[in-house]
């Protein structure tokens, strides 16, 4: 025992038997500083977080102890740090190792590669909603429906992807209005999978205006569900989707309940576009959404594209005024759980999930290398190839950038390898943009090169006068502040991931 | 607004840093004197007056960049090493334990404790 207490180690479990006085708090301790980035969460602490996204809150004072190595090696603080990954001691690789496959498995999204193909079957729809950028009020079926030759085209493109889940999604104009091709795809898709294999899912997004007993029949049979716009009670949601009749919310509401009982309880989920009149009343249609028995909401932003910005109303919505409404939003939920509903906002949830777990979201604007064409496409009633929905909108006002080709003339191959999409990939990651590459916010944040060419007229944008930028840095730090400070709010945060 | 900084506190790039961020409400025009110094000029950018706090601003934001160039540097080697580790197909960070044949048992994982303190005795 001499030897030992002398400070003779055993070969393994050496640092456990260290001489007692290397244990004590130390001017220099010896530690390595693992890669991390800090930001400010108020005026008296720091976020730090490390490549795989895990999180320490310190005070300022802490941080520059922790930099300059001056943290005492038994203090709390010091085992946190070391716990998830922000300094190494002793000889172990261990620490590295699982920082390793902590981020290898967070850019796992990178791997699979474009899952969610969207056919935009028809512009037409009998809505004249102001906010929206595509749709058209035509009798001319052929002017804007998709063909079957180019759904053909489309189909054979999707198998090219080597994902294994591949989620396809009708979309409009309103997409029922050409469900006969609709019916077409799946079938076909359908047939084609028996060979190919896939986890294949099918989603129609629709405002359910036209929805019949022999389409919700055939969702049943098929496994198809369906995405529809509920935007807040019938005076709002009226209001903002105008069609013949003012009925939108009537016939919104009514088919919501006509696919849970004929197709599947959870077979129908709802988005809501948040607009000038959405801003004074997140309650009311939060209400709206637990009354029609959803169990969750998506507090969304209003696009800047395409038509929305012809009319100005993007202009004059301002990111700070949506803040206001998605924290007036996010605490009416919270209460909501306090007093038993078990009700979640979406936006948060991702977020939540990228701050909490090594797992990425899938969500295409929260995501390094932008999700544009490589988590989604989009292929356009008239064969046109996009990098997004936001690409194809953006379209509509002239500018075509972000099309990367044409079904009926590029190949799977020379679309993802264009030099449109990697060009744009590349300059876009987050990790090198000015101001993101230092931002503590980076592992829970994404890239938006659309948003950025359409609002500032560059790709990569000018991040302290962008609006994407301090949406997204509001809400991070605000899911922080009440993760650290509101333990009641904590808990049902942490119930959503 | 002008006034100087120097550099042996604040490295040029922590201070170029510092004027990208604070560029959405001010213009910073860095220009340097020799002898570590360099002379900072703000501007106030659109309609309003530059605030009067805007120097103390600037110095604590250099500052935070400051300290980010000093993290990024010493943790450079590692976040280089973590990044192949993570995307290699092979391990870089112990090539022989996790490669080798367990049976092999490379480590000498199978022998107890004592038994490796006696024979170090």
């Amino acid at each position: 025992m001499d030897s030992l207490s002398g400070g003779a180690s055993l070969p393994v479990l050496n640092h456990r038997f260290r001489p007692q006085a290397e244990f004590l708090s130390s001017p220099e301790s010896r530690y390595t500083l693992l890669p991390f980035r800090f930001i400010a969460l108020d005026r008296k602490r720091s976020v730090l977080t490390n490549l795989a996204g895990e999180y320490a809150v310190l005070p300022h004072e802490t941080l520059q102890e922790f930099v300059r190595h001056r943290l005492a090696i038994h203090s709390p603080v010091y085992n946190e740090l070391k716990s998830k990954h922000f300094l190494l001691d002793g000889e172990s690789t261990v620490g590295l190792d699982l920082l390793a496959v902590k981020y290898r498995t967070k850019q796992s999204f990178v791997s699979s590669f474009t899952s969610l193909f969207m056919f935009v079957v028809s512009l037409r729809c009998d809505h004249s909603c102001p906010y929206c950028q595509v749709s058209r009020q035509s009798t001319d079926r052929h002017a804007f429906d998709m063909s079957i030759e180019t759904a053909e085209r489309a189909i054979a493109f999707l198998f090219r992807s080597p994902s294994q889940a591949l989620k396809v999604e009708f979309q409009g104009g309103e997409s029922l209005l050409n469900f006969d091709l609709i019916r077409h795809i799946v079938l076909r898709v359908k047939a084609q999978n028996v060979i190919a294999e896939r986890n294949v899912q099918f989603v129609i997004a629709t405002n359910l205006a036209f929805l019949s007993d022999e389409i919700l029949d055939f969702c049943r049979v098929h496994d198809v569900l369906f995405s529809t716009s509920l935007d807040g009670p019938a005076s709002l949601h009226n209001r903002n989707r105008p069609r013949p009749g003012g009925d939108s919310h009537r016939k919104a509401v009514e088919g919501i309940l006509r696919i849970r009982e004929r197709v599947g309880s959870h077979s129908v989920a709802a988005l809501m576009t948040t607009t000038e009149a959405s801003l004074d009343q997140p309650e009311a249609i939060i209400d709206e959404y637990v009354a029609q028995g959803f169990s969750s909401i998506f507090l969304r932003p209003l696009s800047p594209y395409g038509f929305a910005v012809k009319t100005g109303m993007a202009a004059s919505y301002e990111t700070d005024r949506w803040l206001a409404f998605y924290k007036r939003g996010l605490a009416y939920i919270l209460e909501l759980n306090r007093h038993g509903s078990i009700f979640a906002e979406e936006y948060s949830s991702m977020i939540l999930r990228k701050i909490l777990t090594p797992y990425p979201t899938g969500y295409v604007d929260l995501q390094s290398p932008a999700g544009i064409g490589i988590s989604g496409l989009v292929f356009n009633y008239d064969g046109d190839i996009y990098a997004s929905d936001e690409s194809r909108m953006l379209a509509e006002t002239g500018d075509k950038t972000f099309r990367l080709g044409n079904l009926h003339q590029d190949t799977f191959e020379s679309v993802m390898t264009s030099e449109t999409l990697l060009s744009t990939l590349e300059s876009t990651m987050t990790e090198g943009m000015p101001m993101c590459s230092d931002c503590g916010f980076l592992p829970y944040c994404g890239s938006d090169p659309v948003y950025h060419h359409a609002t500032q007229q560059d790709q990569v944008g000018h991040k302290p006068t962008s609006g994407f930028c301090r949406k997204n840095m509001e809400v991070i730090r605000h899911l922080l502040m009440l993760l650290e400070d509101d333990p009641s709010a904590s808990a049902i945060l942490r119930s959503w991931v | 607004m002008e006034f100087e900084v120097d550099t042996t506190i604040y490295r040029l790039d922590a201070l170029k840093k510092a004027a990208y961020r604070l560029s959405g409400r001010m213009w910073a025009e860095l220009a340097p004197l020799g002898d570590s110094r360099v002379s900072v000029k703000l501007r106030a950018k659109g309609p309003n007056s530059l605030s009067e706090t805007a120097q103390e601003e600037f110095c604590q934001e250099a500052l935070d960049q400051e300290l980010r160039e000093i993290i990024a540097a010493e943790t450079a080697p590692i976040r280089n090493l973590l990044l192949a580790q993570a995307f290699s197909a092979t391990s870089l960070l112990d090539p022989e334990g996790e490669t080798a044949d367990p049976s092999d048992d490379s480590l000498g994982i199978s022998e107890s404790q004592s038994a490796l303190y006696q024979q170090k005795q």
